[in-house]
């Protein structure tokens, strides 16, 4: 499976993560034990802990999660630092990667790029507004993208 | 007796002065008559994070909104550096606990709100919005709409423009309260890195919760409201270096004293 | 004292005229649109021509109404359905529509455990179809109330050439005493009408209370899912907005996913799907071969060189159209101002508006055509001493106005009363000015409401203008006339008996106000939907 950015993985979700995994478990514990400890469902914990994996912040295997030594400098850094840190991983997984090859696009061109990689993520009925949101939470955020009127391009 | 009033009041004011922010002596009632509190005392220090905590019902946000201006006392006085609040200010900003942005307006018309309040000039004015927004983490937002964000963002768009409006105080109506945990505590973790930067012109902050735990991690010092009608029935002052490990001892020492406050002794009629 | 039983019972029969017929438009509105959502086709045709009729004024279906009623079935039958008929086109549209919309909205659970537990038609509708439309119901009952009252002075009496038609009601009963010069029972006529106006409304406010306290459904709870984004779909939104354009449109665009029926379905069960989706392409069908069969028939029956005629007037037709867009809309910009004051003052001072918002009601209630003529009386010689010349164009204009002030009135008020209660601790938090706070949050944050307004007071605000451009005798020995107006023309042309010219002039009016109201109206709307929505601002996170 291509490695993507779930639709429902939010910035404030990867800190919360990173700050639980660093500071609560030194950095490495079991996935249940995490449920338990945030007493979140897998609903709302598996969307940022497969995003985290793919951006390489943790390694989740077997029902472990340990946190990397990307993770551990991304909770140290200043937010200047932490937005290299997200813009750099980003373009190694999609949408992002598609986004960077197209340099500039909109929503629709990036649909149909994505389709033809076989990255079937945003073909949900709500998939348009999904990448969206993604595009602009991840994207836009750490300084990868920017938007305007016509769409989305790469800086 | 008249004289004695204003002493009162000049001691009062001469008191509070020393505080950014004082509520003396707060009685109110609701309009139907039921009494929420009596003789309610709190003071925020110079950069003290003061929480506010009480079992539900007990008037938290009413009590918030009588610090801030919006509601007014039946008795007692609210001061900001000892000069006496009457009316909602732009040096106090209520934090409300869902999300406000304006979906008409992009993030830099969001944050601008809180400028031509003041007069500034157009310039100045979208100059400091966008400089705002840029402390929050959102260059690159100013002309995307708030339906464009996830919810985390529009907290951010939220705060920028509460920024903008350069506060003495912030009051937080159980700002994660809505939220699950690992998305509040990356939220809570974002936020008070930006009240606590220096570029901030905030000098305290007040926070109300029901979360005790999340109280325990961020506050200096902890009121405890309780009975009807309420009153301060116990303050805690936590003394741990941040960041606090909610598992550690002295942590879970300060929630039992908090619980201890919540759950009086029983008095045995005879 | 007879004569003041005679008006009692003259006011009693115009009111139970407009409420049998509001029931009359429940009761089928009920039928079709369960055919509505179950058909698709149907669907489509009903909902075209419910948007059509109600962006034309009723006041053009007059000479047609003729025609038809009076001219074909004839007797007092005819006429009193010809006025039934008009005060009909009056209350229906938006009663049928806010049935509609109801049915379309009934929670998919709702209808799952209907399904499940294989409920008839009678019992689905009697459980949970109709007791879900009350509150849509109530809260559209206002404007269809007044809209009814409003005609009866037309439709009640009205001449074609040398002919005099009339019903029994307060219109008729008050136009008699009007030319026998009674004075003194007429303000008595006026305070009876207004008595039943008052307990009708007293009526309704506690109906629709009643209903949406009773029968309104809380979704708010379980949709909120964590951390997502969800567009709150609550009570307050659902009841007190229940003419709120977004729900009007969500009601269009939300196609609802229904579970397709498994396998395990009995044969039965398959055919009672069929017939029922047949029956309802048949009723859509019949509704569109009757209005084109009438139209054609009508067609048909107009001789070659009256069509010339008729074409060759149509320039003409249109002059006199545009001149009276300049008066809807001096109208319009007047009730706009006077409501956003008066409106937001009322929406934030609880006191004013626990007596004023009743008030409003009542008399947007109380039809400006029975009261009119007294104040043009009693005010003629003043205005006419400053205003000169132009006295009748500020009388038909006034008229207009008190006529349709109302609605964009009561939007607005709504509009204030559904925003978020903390975008006004923000604008308190920012301390924001008057102006400030009407520029960047509360006219944006009504945008919908303001819309739907302004379409509902064009569109009555042309009946103002119908009655108002040419009233002979309003007073006795005076009249009440413009130099040039479409409405003019219309009135004219029946008043002398020349229906095929009336029905022309109408029959363009209703064309290009139908056109025009729907691209505008279709245009705002989409734009208050993408970025207008006030309770999109307050995330629940």
């Amino acid at each position: 499976m291509t490695e993507v950015v779930d639709p429902n993985a939010r910035i404030a979700d990867l800190v919360g993560l990173l700050y639980v995994m660093n500071n609560i478990f030194d950095g490495k514990t079991d996935l249940y034990r995490l449920e338990k400890e945030m007493e979140v469902d897998i609903d709302d914990l598996m969307p940022i802990v497969y995003t985290a994996s793919n951006l390489g912040f943790v390694s989740a295997e077997s029902g472990d999660i340990i946190i990397t030594e990307k993770g551990r400098e991304y909770v140290k850094s200043g937010i200047k630092r932490r937005k290299e840190i997200i813009r750099e991983s980003l373009k190694n997984i999609e949408p992002f990667r598609t986004a960077v090859r197209l340099g500039h696009f909109d929503l629709d061109q990036l649909l149909e790029s994505l389709n033809q990689e076989g990255v079937q993520t945003f073909n949900s009925p709500s998939g348009n507004h999904d990448l969206e949101v993604i595009l602009i939470e991840w994207g836009v955020y750490s300084g990868l993208l920017r938007k305007d009127d016509e769409g989305f391009s790469v800086n | 007796m008249d004289e004695d009033l204003i002493k009162d009041n000049a001691m009062q004011r001469a008191r509070a002065a020393q505080y950014v922010l004082s509520a003396v002596g707060i009685d109110f009632s609701y309009e139907n008559g039921y009494k929420v509190f009596e003789d309610v005392n709190i003071d925020v220090g110079q950069n003290e994070f003061v929480a506010i905590v009480g079992p539900s019902g007990i008037g938290k946000s009413t009590l918030l909104r009588i610090l801030g201006g919006f509601l007014k006392p039946d008795k007692g006085a609210v001061y900001l550096f000892g000069k006496q609040i009457k009316r909602p200010t732009p040096d106090i900003i209520l934090i409300h606990q869902s999300i406000v942005t304006f979906p008409w307006l992009t993030a830099l018309e969001n944050v601008m709100l809180s400028l031509k309040v003041r007069n500034v000039s157009d310039e100045e004015a979208e100059k400091a919005a966008r400089n705002a927004l840029e402390t929050v983490g959102l260059q690159g937002f100013e002309d995307l709409y708030p339906k464009e964000m996830s919810g985390g963002m529009r907290q951010r768009v939220a705060i920028a423009r509460a920024l903008a409006a350069s506060p003495l105080v912030f009051l937080m109506d159980e700002p994660f309260a809505h939220l699950d945990e690992l998305t509040a505590e990356g939220l809570r973790q974002d936020i008070y890195n930006i009240l606590f930067s220096p570029d901030t012109p905030l000098k305290g902050v007040v926070l109300v919760s029901h979360n005790l735990t999340e109280v325990v991690e961020l506050a200096d010092e902890i009121y405890v409201l309780n009975n009807v009608p309420a009153t301060v029935v116990g303050k805690v002052h936590v003394d741990l270096p941040r960041p606090r490990n909610p598992r550690s001892e002295e942590f879970n020492q300060i929630l039992d004293a908090l619980y201890n406050y919540l759950t009086p002794p029983k008095v045995r009629k005879i | 004292m007879n004569e003041i039983l005679l008006i009692t019972l003259a006011a009693l029969a115009t009111a139970g005229r407009v409420l049998g017929l509001i029931l009359i438009s429940i009761v089928t509105g009920w039928f079709l649109a369960y055919a509505a959502i179950k058909g698709k086709i149907f669907e489509n045709i009903y909902i075209s021509i419910i948007e059509v009729f109600e962006s034309v004024p009723v006041i053009s279906f007059f000479p047609i109404v003729l025609i038809i009623f009076v001219t074909r079935i004839g007797g007092p039958l005819g006429v009193e359905m010809a006025a039934d008929f008009l005060v009909f086109t009056a209350v229906v549209w938006n009663i049928w529509m806010g049935e509609y919309q109801a049915f379309k909205t009934v929670p998919r659970e709702m209808l799952e455990v209907a399904e499940n537990y294989q409920m008839s038609f009678f019992t689905k509708m009697r459980r949970i179809f109709i007791p879900f439309s009350y509150p849509r119901i109530a809260a559209n009952l206002f404007p269809s109330v007044s809209d009814g009252f409003f005609y009866i002075t037309v439709s009640e009496v009205f001449s074609v050439g040398v002919h005099t038609y009339q019903t029994f009601g307060i219109g008729t009963v008050l136009d008699s005493l009007a030319a026998s010069d009674k004075t003194g029972l007429i303000y008595m006529a006026l305070l009876i009408l207004a008595f039943v106006i008052i307990i009708i409304i007293l009526g309704l406010r506690e109906f629709s209370r009643y209903a949406v306290s009773r029968y309104t459904v809380d979704t708010d709870a379980p949709i909120i899912r964590r951390g997502r984004l969800n567009v709150k779909q609550t009570t307050r939104l659902l009841s007190v907005v229940a003419r709120n354009p977004l729900s009007r449109l969500a009601g269009y665009y939300r196609s609802r996913v229904m579970s397709r029926p498994p396998e395990v379905f009995e044969k039965r069960e398959m055919r009672r799907e069929k017939i029922s989706r047949y029956s309802s392409i048949a009723i859509g069908f019949t509704i569109l071969g009757l209005i084109i069969y009438s139209s054609t028939d009508l067609i048909i029956s107009v001789s070659h060189n009256e069509w010339n005629h008729l074409f060759s007037i149509t320039p003409k037709i249109l002059l006199y159209l545009l001149y009276d867009y300049a008066r809807v809309g001096v109208i319009l910009a007047l009730s706009f101002v006077i409501a956003i004051f008066l409106g937001y003052y009322l929406a934030m001072h609880s006191r004013a508006e626990g007596i004023g918002v009743p008030i409003i009601q009542t008399l947007s209630a109380y039809p400006p055509p029975i009261y009119f003529p007294f104040i043009f009386g009693a005010s003629f010689t003043a205005i006419h001493s400053v205003l000169g010349p132009f006295t009748d164009e500020f009388y038909v204009l006034a008229l207009g106005f008190v006529s349709t002030f109302y609605y964009i009135f009561y939007s607005f008020w709504m509009g204030v009363k559904a925003l978020p209660s903390e975008y006004f601790e923000v604008m308190k938090n920012l301390n924001m000015g008057y102006f400030r706070r009407m520029r960047s949050i509360i006219l944006p944050g009504t945008f919908p409401y303001l819309i739907s307004g302004i379409s509902s007071t064009i569109n009555s605000a042309w009946g103002g203008l119908m009655i108002g451009e040419y009233w002979p005798d309003i007073i006795p020995g005076r009249n009440l006339s413009v130099h040039y107006g479409l409405m003019k023309f219309i009135d004219i042309e029946t008043n002398v008996g020349n229906i095929a010219m009336a029905a022309w002039g109408s029959f363009l009016f209703g064309i290009v106000v139908a056109i025009y109201s729907i691209i505008f109206t279709r245009r705002m709307m989409d734009l208050a939907r993408k970025r207008y929505v006030a309770e999109e601002g307050v995330f629940a996170a």
